[in-house]
């Protein structure tokens, strides 16, 4: 067992945000970001679920104005250090990035698809210049071997990112699939290696446990698993989990159980839930965050959203290609009416 | 930028105090700079210059690089000297050198280590086939007394932990199975190439192999430890250090490293390759303490940041053929030139 502390990371406040169509509202961050503080949880992320800059039309409007989602989880935070998501390409340097360091955030967390670290470089170094804590994040991770992984990794770790987290954007992973690849990122970086669990599988927990088995030390986990598609590891039972196994870290289970009852009351409407749609997304292997969209898309194009996920599996997209969903949702319904024919 | 002008003139009158009779033969000389707008680069300017202005040397430099007139634009002090000739181009189209050169410095090459993992194939073909075609057109010239090779401490492949400094004739193999290998691979293939000119051509060829160095110019966002414990006490952020500190290296100031490859040009032998750095270790606990105790209040040291599995190393030069054949010596101690490089970064 891996003997050194373990940072917890709490991004229900940002993977939250694809649960509730970005509907996070002022009074919930006030409530759960002073619940964490409480909790001694290392960091909690804030924002749009695509992070820094991404709340548009085609993403979805965020109800709260980012930077008014910032200053109230700063006013709540003291030990607890504040966490923003951030994918170039949504966020720009000058704008997003300049105003959160503004704004107080401690950390960014600087992602990319699994393939595509090479993007990041010009936001973690500006990150890392303004004296600020970057971490890289490689998405989507049942994407890319474990070889891939470690290359892409390093190229954060050249940037100067100074931890880097694997996220199993789409729930696809088995626990053996991040034992190999969290293993090969602990043996071959310098910078501490974490986990961002997905539950479409069930598997969220085990996968989180087999990370910190394989050598993490940052794991993320988020109030009742308040989070994008089947919702992330709930942290009440990674934090649970992690004290019976005996793993080292700061936060405090009894406050930690504390803020995860408080999100279920703040977000009980839109608690994830484990169902056909989030099942079939995780072995599609496409992106939780689309769960909402598609069946928006089904409903409006009268097909099974099933079937979508399935199809944009097989064209392999990626987050930040949700205009594809409608595309593939008319699709497949053309192809449906087209099978309707009557034969001459 | 004035003062940081004069800190760097400051440096640079000093180093040359110290040693202007071992530069003599390159006085009334021409001299190619391939790589002359880089940290070393520039370093060689600045020493030029004192040359030539306070010690009549009347020496011509063309300064081959990318980007010539960003250079010129950003430190006019020396873009503007007359015997200073900007020369636009890329390494890796270089076909012809100035007709009257006598010494070459190749010091062209992608030394970013960011760019080692992002864009390897790019630093293979600038650092080794950019090395052939400078070799090459060294060739051709007629007057050609000397040519500087600047390689690198890592063509040694990893230094043994029991070995306390690696000297010339050292050589631990370098592993070339990731990408991350590129530059070292790069290097010393550069080298190979450069003995076969040797061999063939008779090419008056001295190899230079730099370690590690701290000083102005240097950009704090490279991700070195050095650089990264300054940026980081700057911005007033706990200093990281991934292992335990116990990780060896050593650090030699700016000026000190433009003047030993001047000597090495000047002073040389042809077909010897001369370690360049600093002979004294420092652990990365010692060194980020040595930066911290600059800054009130002094940042916090965290050590073991990084996975537990970090691997310690160390890397350090024996220097006693450079200082026995080119006459140099260290003149300015670590601690000094963390302070004349902490002083240089918060000048205006």
């Amino acid at each position: 067992m891996n003997s050194a502390t373990i940072v917890v990371t709490d991004p229900t406040l940002r993977d939250g945000s694809h649960a509730c169509s970005h509907q996070i509202t002022a009074e919930q961050i006030k409530k759960y970001a002073t619940a964490v503080e409480a909790a001694k949880v290392d960091y909690l992320e804030v924002g749009h679920g695509n992070g820094l800059g991404a709340s548009s039309l085609q993403v979805g409007l965020s109800l709260v104005p980012e930077r008014e989602m910032l200053k109230i989880a700063r006013s709540c935070l003291k030990e607890t250090r504040l966490s923003v998501h951030v994918m170039p390409g949504f966020a720009t340097i000058k704008r997003e990035i300049a105003g959160a360091v503004d704004l107080g955030v401690d950390l960014f967390r600087v992602g990319s698809h699994c393939t595509e670290a090479d993007l990041t470089q010009r936001h973690i170094s500006y990150v890392r210049n303004v004296g600020k804590e970057a971490w890289g994040i490689l998405m989507m991770i049942h994407m890319a071997s474990k070889e891939v992984l470690l290359e892409e990794a390093k190229k954060m770790q050249s940037y100067g990112a100074q931890g880097i987290v694997l996220m199993d954007s789409a729930g696809a992973s088995f626990p053996h699939d991040v034992t190999q690849k969290i293993g090969a990122l602990a043996n071959g970086l310098e910078v501490p290696v974490g986990f961002h669990a997905h539950n479409n599988l069930g598997l969220s927990i085990a996968n989180s446990i087999a990370a910190l088995e394989a050598g993490a030390r940052i794991v993320d986990g988020t109030g009742r698993g308040f989070g994008a598609g089947a919702g992330n590891a709930p942290i009440e039972l990674l934090v649970a989990a992690m004290q019976r196994l005996g793993y080292k870290f700061k936060a405090d289970l009894y406050k930690v159980l504390d803020a995860a009852e408080l999100a279920a009351e703040l977000f009980a409407k839109d608690l994830p839930v484990s169902n056909a749609v989030t099942i079939v997304s995780g072995l599609a292997g496409v992106f939780s965050g689309f769960a909402k969209p598609v069946i928006r898309a089904a409903k409006q194009m009268e097909v099974d959203p099933r079937d979508i996920f399935f199809e944009l599996g097989q064209r392999k997209v990626v987050g930040g290609q949700e205009d594809l969903i409608l595309e593939v949702a008319t699709d497949l319904a053309r192809r449906k009416k087209i099978s309707h024919l009557p034969k001459t | 930028m004035t003062d940081r002008i004069n800190l760097v003139r400051q440096d640079a009158e000093a180093v040359i105090a110290k040693g202007t009779d071992l530069l003599k033969p390159l006085a009334n000389s021409r001299i190619f700079i391939s790589g002359g707008t880089g940290f070393l680069g520039i370093w060689l300017l600045e020493l030029l210059s004192v040359l030539n202005t306070k010690h009549q040397f009347n020496t011509q430099v063309t300064v081959f690089s990318r980007f010539p007139q960003k250079f010129i634009e950003r430190f006019p002090h020396l873009g503007g000297r007359k015997e200073f000739n900007f020369l636009e181009g890329d390494i890796r189209y270089l076909t012809e050198l100035p007709r009257e050169t006598d010494y070459v410095i190749h010091a062209a090459a992608l030394t970013d280590r960011r760019l080692f993992a992002s864009n390897p194939t790019m630093v293979g073909d600038v650092n080794a086939f950019g090395a052939i075609r400078l070799l090459r057109a060294a060739n051709l010239l007629e007057h050609l007394k000397k040519v500087v090779l600047i390689s690198s401490g890592l063509v040694y492949g990893p230094q043994a932990l029991n070995i306390e400094r690696i000297d010339e004739n050292y050589s631990s193999g370098i592993r070339c199975d990731n990408a991350n290998a590129i530059y070292a691979e790069s290097k010393r293939f550069a080298e190979a190439m450069a003995t076969s000119f040797v061999s063939e051509s008779k090419l008056p060829l001295v190899t230079v192999r730099p370690f590690a160095f701290v000083g102005p110019y240097q950009s704090l966002e490279l991700p070195w430890a050095v650089t990264d414990f300054i940026r980081d006490s700057l911005t007033g952020c706990p200093l990281k250090i991934m292992g335990d500190g116990a990780t060896v290296r050593s650090l030699m100031y700016a000026s000190d490293f433009a003047f030993w490859v001047l000597a090495a040009l000047a002073q040389g032998k042809p077909r010897a390759a001369y370690n360049v750095g600093s002979p004294h270790p420092i652990d990365l606990f010692s060194l980020a303490k040595m930066i911290s105790q600059h800054f009130t209040p002094s940042p916090d040291i965290l050590t073991k940041v990084g996975q537990s599995g970090h691997e310690t190393t160390r890397l350090v030069p024996n220097v006693e053929k450079a200082t026995r054949e080119l006459g140099v010596e260290i003149t300015v101690p670590l601690s000094e030139a963390i302070q004349k490089t902490i002083t240089w970064h918060t000048a205006k």
